[in-house]
C-alpha cells in the first residue's frame, strides 16, 4: 500500500511528470462556453446490448413490449455484465443485429425502440441517505444502474468500485478531459458541480479513501472554480488539483503517475497500489443512480467540428443514431461527410450514419476538410524516434509498427505491445504521417481473432473430456434405468394415442410437466458444472436466429451426406427450439426429420429412432396433429427397434427431452446449447476415429 | 489526428542548415561544389526515379521527401570539390542504388548513404580523393564557374597537375613544394595535417588574424556548428548526439595525447581534433541522420560516443585521412545491438506490487 512518505508528498500537492505526451491544438473554444442542451427525442433508438468491453447481459424484453424509460432491457447473468435500460418510453420494435458503435462497423445484438414521445419514467425511487447503505450494496446498485466508465474505456463502474472496497487509499476523480475538442466533462463540472460532489461523496462512502483528489487540467479554470465552490458548500474532503495541460494526462495510468508518482504497470491494477480512479461523467451518473434512482440512459456528448452547424454539448439518449443527431444539428457540407466518434486522438471514424451512440461515446466530431485531414499517402518511417519521445507508455512505436506490419506476434510481445494505450501521440508526431495507431488496431484485431480460435479449440477439447467423463458416469446409472424406461415407452403408446382430440387442458398439463422437468434438468446441468455459454443465435425467442439455425442445420444436412449420424444429432438439437412456437417451422422440421428417417432407416435405424423420440415430445406439447403423426412414427420405430436401441434412446432422452419441451426460454436455450455441444463433441469424436 | 514536422520539412531544414557550410565551402574552394551539386542532383534524381518506377511507386512522391537532396549535399561536401565527374557520379550511384535502395529505400538503410558513397570512392580511387585544393579567398576567382566545370571534366591526374599550377603563388609556395595540396602526405609526422581540409593550418600560417588561409577548416567547422545549432534550436535534431560525439572526440583525443607524449608518438592536439577534418560536419549532420542512428536517447548517446572514439583512433592510427566516414559506418553497424540492448524501460517496471 501507499507509504506515509508518498502520501505526504501527494497531499502536499507534488506533481510528477510522465514520459512523453504532446500538446495538440485543443479546439475546445467552440464548445467550452456552451450550456448543456437537451436534444429532441429521436423517432428510433437502437440500443446495443453490449456497451462495455466485456460481455453483454441477456435480453429480457420481447418484440412488441411497451417499455418505460429506465426499464432494464437486459439482465446480468455473469460477473462483468451490466444491464442496459430503455432510454425513453416506447415500444420494442425488434431485436436483432445492427451496426455497433465500433470502428469495424460489425453488427451486434441490439434492441430497437420506437419512442412514444412521452418519456415516461419507470417508477423509481432514489435514496438520498446513501450512508445508510453498505458499500457493497451501493456498488451493486451502481452495477444495476448500468454505469460504464464514461471516460471512454467503458469498464463497468460498479465492478470497479466493488473490487476496490477496502483497498483504496487515494481516490482520483478524473476531470482532466485532455483530448482536444471534448468539453462534455467541462460542461458537466461547470453546471452539475453539486451533483458531481454528491457523486464523489458516494464513492468516498464506498471506498473510504484517505485522500480524494479531483484532477482538472489548467485549461478549465471555470470548471475548477465551480467544483471548488460546490466542495466548499458541501464541506466535502476533496482536493481540487489543477494540472498542466498535456495529452494524455487524462489517461488512467499517466494520471495516477502525475498525481502520486506511482507507476501502475499495464500488467497490474491500480487497486493493488491503493489507488482508484473514476471519471467525472461516471461520478455524475453514480449520483443520479444512487440519489435519484435513475439508471444510466443518457450522457452529455460534445458535438463539434467545423462541419456541424451548431456545435455544443447535448444530452443524448443511449442508442441515438448519428443520422438523427446530424439531422437535428445540421451539417454545412453534406458531401463526403466524415464523422469521428470519440475524441480526435482515440476515437474512430463512424462506419455508417446508422451507428448508435452509446454510454462511452463522449464526443462526435464532424471536421471540415481542413481540420482533420484524412490520413493520405504516407512516407516510409525514417526511424526519427519522435514517436518514442512522446510515447507515455515508453514504447518504441516504430518498432511496433514494423512488427505489426510483419504480423510478428512474438516481436510485438517483446516490445511490450500490450502496454500500448492507443493514445495516438505517435501518430500525431510521426514525420512520415504514418497512422501508427490504425496499424496497431488492425493487428490487434488479428491477434484477437487468433486467440478466439484458439479458445474455441480449447473449449471443444474440454467439452470432449467432459463428455467422456460424463458418459462413464452415466453408464452406471443407465443400466439401472433400462427396464423402467422400456416399460414407460410401452405404456405411453397406449396412453398417448388418445389425445388426438384432446383439449387445451391436457396440453397445458403437458406443458406444466415439461416445464417442471426442464427446470429440474436445468438445475442438474448447473450443478454438474456444465457452464456452457448460451448461444444467443439459437435463443428461442428470436425468429431471425431461429430461421438461421434451421438454415444452418439444413445446409449441414446437405453437406454431410456421409456423416448421417452427426446430422441426425444436429437436427435433434435444433428442431425442438423451432418446434416450440412456430407452426410452420415446426411442420418443416417434422417433415425434414421424417424424410431423414425414411432415407436412413436401413443403415442408421438405431440412431433415427432415438432422434425421433427426442423430437417428438417437444412437438407433441402443442400441436395435436403433429403429435399424432410423431407418435405413430415413434411407435412403429419403437416396436421395431426397441430391443437393440433401448439403451441409447434412454440415455439421449434423459438428456434432452425435458429441456426441449420446456417453455422457459432460458432453460430451453441452455438445453439447446448443451445438445449442440454434445453434437459437436460426437462429431469430433467420430472425426478422430 | 496528425500535426507534426513532416519528413519533407525535416529534410528541408537540414538543407537550410547546410547552407552556411556550402557558402563557406564555395568561398574557400571555388565553384566546384556547385557543379557537383548540380550534376549529382540530376543524376541521383534520375536514378531514384528509375528505382521507384521499378518498385511500382510514384517517383514524384518518392522524390518529394527531399531525403535524396540531403544525401547529395552531404556527399558533395565530403568529396574533394575537383574530382573527375565520372567518379563523383559513380560514388553517388553506389550510395543511391546499393546503400539506400537495395536496403529498402528511405528509412530502411543500415548505413548512411552519403558516407558510404564517399568511402566507396576513397577505397576505389584513393589518390584522386586526396586532391583537395588549398583553401584561399583567391580560389573563388581562380575556380570560377567556367573553369571549375573544365576541371571536373578532366582526367584526375590532369586535375592534380592543374591544381598545383593554380595554387602556385607566393603565399602557398611552400605547400606546392611539399606537394601538400594534392596528397595526403605525412608531414611533421602528422598524418592528419594533410588530411584534405587540414592542409594549410600547419604551414607558415599567420595565426595573428583569422582568415580563410590561416583558419580554413576552422571557419568551415564554424559554419557547420552554426547550422547544427540552428537545427538544435528549432528542434529538428537532438542535442544528445553532437554533445556526446564532441565530448568523446575530445576525451579520446586527450587520452591518446597523454599516451602519445609518454611513449613518443605524435598525435593531434585534442582541441584541434574538434576543428580539423569534418568533425563538426559529422557531429551535426552525419551522425544525427535519424535512419542510421539508434532510437532512444541513451542509445544515441552511446552510438555517438562510439563514433567519436573511433574517429580519433582511426585518425591517429589508421591509414585513411578521413576518419569520420569510417567511424560513422562503424558506429552504424552497432545500431541493431544498441537498439536491442537499450530498450526504454516499460511503464510500471519500477512499480511496487502491493
Amino acid at each position: 500500500m501507499i507509504s506515509e512518505k508518498v502520501l505526504k508528498a501527494v497531499t502536499a500537492g507534488k506533481i510528477w511528470s510522465f514520459h512523453g505526451g504532446i500538446h495538440p491544438e485543443m479546439h475546445k473554444e467552440t464548445t467550452s462556453g456552451c450550456l448543456i442542451e437537451e436534444l429532441e427525442i429521436p423517432n428510433i433508438l437502437i440500443v446495443p446490448i453490449r456497451q462495455t468491453s466485456l460481455s453483454a447481459g441477456e435480453i429480457i424484453v420481447r418484440e412488441g413490449d411497451r417499455v418505460l424509460k429506465g426499464q432494464p432491457l437486459t439482465k446480468i447473468f455473469a460477473k462483468g455484465q451490466i444491464p442496459v435500460h430503455a432510454p425513453t418510453s416506447g415500444t420494442v420494435k425488434s431485436i436483432g443485429f445492427y451496426t455497433a458503435c465500433h470502428p469495424s462497423g460489425l453488427k451486434d445484438q441490439a434492441v430497437v425502440i420506437i419512442p412514444d414521445g412521452e418519456d415516461e419514467w419507470l417508477e423509481h425511487k432514489g435514496c438520498s441517505n446513501f450512508t445508510d447503505l453498505s458499500p457493497e450494496e451501493l456498488a451493486d446498485h451502481v452495477t444495476e444502474a448500468g454505469i460504464a466508465g464514461m471516460g471512454g474505456a467503458g469498464f463497468p463502474a460498479g465492478y470497479k468500485l466493488k473490487s476496490a472496497i477496502g483497498k483504496t487509499e487515494i481516490l482520483i476523480i478524473n476531470g482532466c478531459e485532455c483530448e482536444p475538442y471534448l468539453t462534455a466533462d467541462d460542461a458537466l463540472m461547470r453546471e452539475k458541480s453539486d451533483e458531481i460532489t454528491d457523486g464523489i461523496r458516494i464513492i468516498q462512502h464506498i471506498l473510504k479513501p484517505k485522500l480524494t483528489i479531483m484532477a482538472i487540467e489548467a485549461n478549465k479554470p471555470e470548471a475548477a472554480e465551480a467544483m471548488r465552490k460546490s466542495i466548499q458548500k458541501a464541506q466535502a474532503h476533496i482536493e481540487v488539483r489543477v494540472l498542466p495541460v498535456r495529452y494524455p494526462t487524462g489517461a488512467a495510468r499517466p494520471l495516477i503517475y502525475t498525481l502520486t508518482g506511482i507507476e501502475v504497470g499495464y500488467d497490474s491494477r491500480s487497486n493493488d497500489f491503493g489507488v482508484s480512479m473514476h471519471n467525472v461523467a461516471s461520478t455524475y451518473a453514480i449520483k443520479r443512480a444512487v440519489i435519484d434512482g435513475e439508471p444510466c440512459v443518457e450522457r452529455v456528448v460534445t458535438v463539434t467540428g467545423g462541419n456541424f452547424c451548431k456545435n455544443g454539448n447535448y444530452v443524448l439518449k443511449n442508442g441515438t443514431l448519428l443520422k438523427h443527431l446530424i439531422n437535428k444539428v445540421g451539417l454545412k457540407n453534406n458531401k463526403a461527410v466524415h464523422i469521428i466518434i470519440g475524441g480526435p486522438m482515440m476515437g474512430f471514424s463512424a462506419p455508417s450514419m446508422d451507428t448508435p451512440l452509446i454510454k462511452t461515446s463522449g464526443c462526435v466530431i464532424a471536421p471540415d476538410a481542413k481540420e482533420l485531414p484524412m490520413a493520405g499517402d504516407y512516407l516510409n518511417c525514417i526511424k526519427c524516434g519522435r514517436c518514442q519521445e512522446v510515447c507515455p507508455s515508453r514504447l518504441v512505436p516504430y518498432m511496433l509498427l514494423s512488427h505489426s506490419r510483419a504480423e510478428n506476434i512474438e516481436g510485438l510481445k517483446n516490445c511490450n505491445f500490450k502496454d500500448c494505450i492507443q493514445c495516438g501521440c505517435c501518430t500525431y508526431v510521426c514525420s512520415s504521417g504514418i497512422p501508427l495507431v490504425m496499424e496497431f488496431r488492425k493487428v490487434l484485431a488479428k491477434i484477437k481473432k487468433m486467440k478466439d480460435e484458439e479458445k474455441s479449440k480449447r473449449k471443444s477439447q474440454e467439452l470432449i473430456a467432459f463428455r467422456t467423463e460424463r458418459t462413464e458416469r452415466e453408464k452406471a446409472e443407465r443400466q439401472a434405468r433400462i427396464e423402467a424406461i422400456k416399460q414407460k415407452t410401452l405404456s405411453s403408446e397406449t396412453t398417448e394415442s388418445k389425445p388426438q382430440t384432446s383439449d387445451l387442458k391436457n396440453e397445458q398439463q403437458a406443458k406444466a410437466v415439461a416445464l417442471a422437468k426442464a427446470k429440474a434438468k436445468a438445475m442438474q446441468q448447473v450443478n454438474a458444472g456444465e457452464k456452457q455459454n448460451l448461444d444467443p443465435a439459437v435463443s428461442a425467442d428470436d425468429p431471425a436466429a431461429r430461421a438461421k439455425a434451421i438454415a444452418l442445420a439444413k445446409a449441414k444436412t446437405r453437406q454431410q451426406a456421409d456423416a448421417v449420424e452427426k446430422q441426425n444429432q444436429e437436427k435433434q438439437n435444433q428442431d425442438p427450439a423451432v418446434s416450440a412456437d412456430d407452426p410452420v417451422a415446426r411442420a418443416k422440421a417434422i417433415a425434414l426429420a421424417k424424410a431423414k428417417a425414411r432415407m436412413q432407416q436401413a443403415d442408421a435405424g438405431e440412431k433415427q429412432n432415438q432422434e425421433k423420440q427426442n423430437q417428438d415430445p417437444a412437438v407433441s406439447a402443442e400441436d395435436p396433429v403433429a403429435r399424432a403423426k410423431a407418435i405413430a412414427l415413434a411407435k412403429a420405430k419403437a416396436r421395431m427397434q426397441q430391443a437393440d436401441a433401448g439403451e441409447k434412446q434412454n440415455q439421449e432422452k434423459q438428456n434432452q427431452d425435458p429441456a426441449v419441451s420446456a417453455e422457459d426460454p432460458v432453460a430451453r436455450a441452455k438445453a439447446i446449447a448443451l445438445a449442440k455441444a454434445k453434437a459437436r463433441m460426437q462429431q469430433n469424436k467420430e472425426l478422430d476415429k | 489526428m496528425h500535426r507534426g514536422a513532416s519528413t519533407q520539412l525535416i529534410m528541408f531544414m537540414v538543407l537550410v542548415a547546410l547552407l552556411p557550410a556550402v557558402i563557406v565551402h564555395v568561398i574557400s574552394f571555388g565553384w566546384g561544389l556547385v557543379w557537383n551539386l548540380f550534376f549529382c542532383t540530376i543524376w541521383a534524381s534520375l536514378l531514384e526515379a528509375a528505382v521507384y518506377k521499378l518498385r511500382r511507386r510514384s517517383p514524384v512522391a518518392g522524390l518529394r521527401d527531399l531525403s535524396l537532396q540531403v544525401t547529395v549535399w552531404l556527399y558533395c561536401l565530403a568529396i574533394p570539390p575537383y574530382l573527375s565527374l565520372w567518379m563523383t557520379l559513380l560514388g553517388i550511384t553506389f550510395a543511391v542504388l546499393l546503400v539506400k535502395h537495395a536496403f529498402g529505400g528511405l528509412g530502411q538503410n543500415t548505413f548512411n548513404p552519403a558516407m558510404a558513397g564517399f568511402i566507396f570512392l576513397l577505397i576505389s580511387v584513393p589518390s584522386a580523393m586526396g586532391g583537395w585544393v588549398v583553401p584561399s579567398t583567391r580560389n573563388l576567382e581562380i575556380y570560377n564557374p567556367e573553369y571549375s566545370l573544365q576541371m571536373l571534366l578532366m582526367d584526375h591526374s590532369d586535375i592534380k597537375k592543374q591544381m598545383i599550377i593554380d595554387t602556385n603563388n607566393e603565399t602557398l609556395k611552400k605547400i606546392k613544394e611539399t606537394d601538400g595540396a594534392t596528397y595526403a602526405t605525412p608531414l611533421n609526422n602528422f598524418r592528419e595535417l594533410f588530411d584534405y581540409r587540414g592542409v594549410v593550418r600547419y604551414i607558415d600560417r599567420d595565426t595573428s588574424e583569422i582568415s580563410i588561409e590561416s583558419h580554413g577548416t576552422a571557419i568551415l567547422a564554424t559554419a557547420y556548428i552554426a547550422g547544427g545549432l540552428f537545427l538544435i534550436a528549432t528542434g529538428f535534431i537532438n542535442f544528445i548526439q553532437p554533445l556526446f560525439f564532441i565530448l568523446s572526440v575530445y576525451l579520446t583525443g586527450l587520452i591518446i595525447n597523454m599516451i602519445g607524449l609518454k611513449y613518443g608518438f605524435n598525435t593531434v592536439n585534442n582541441w584541434e581534433h574538434l576543428f580539423i577534418g569534418s568533425t563538426m560536419a559529422g557531429a551535426f549532420f552525419i551522425i544525427t541522420d535519424p535512419v542510421s542512428s539508434p532510437t532512444t536517447a541513451k542509445g544515441k548517446a552511446l552510438s555517438a560516443a562510439i563514433i567519436g572514439f573511433f574517429t580519433v583512433i582511426i585518425r591517429t592510427f589508421g591509414s585513411y585521412p578521413d576518419a569520420i566516414a569510417f567511424a560513422a559506418l562503424l558506429g552504424n553497424s552497432f545500431n541493431p545491438v544498441i537498439n536491442k540492448m537499450l530498450k526504454p524501460k516499460r511503464f510500471g517496471a519500477g512499480g511496487r506490487k502491493a
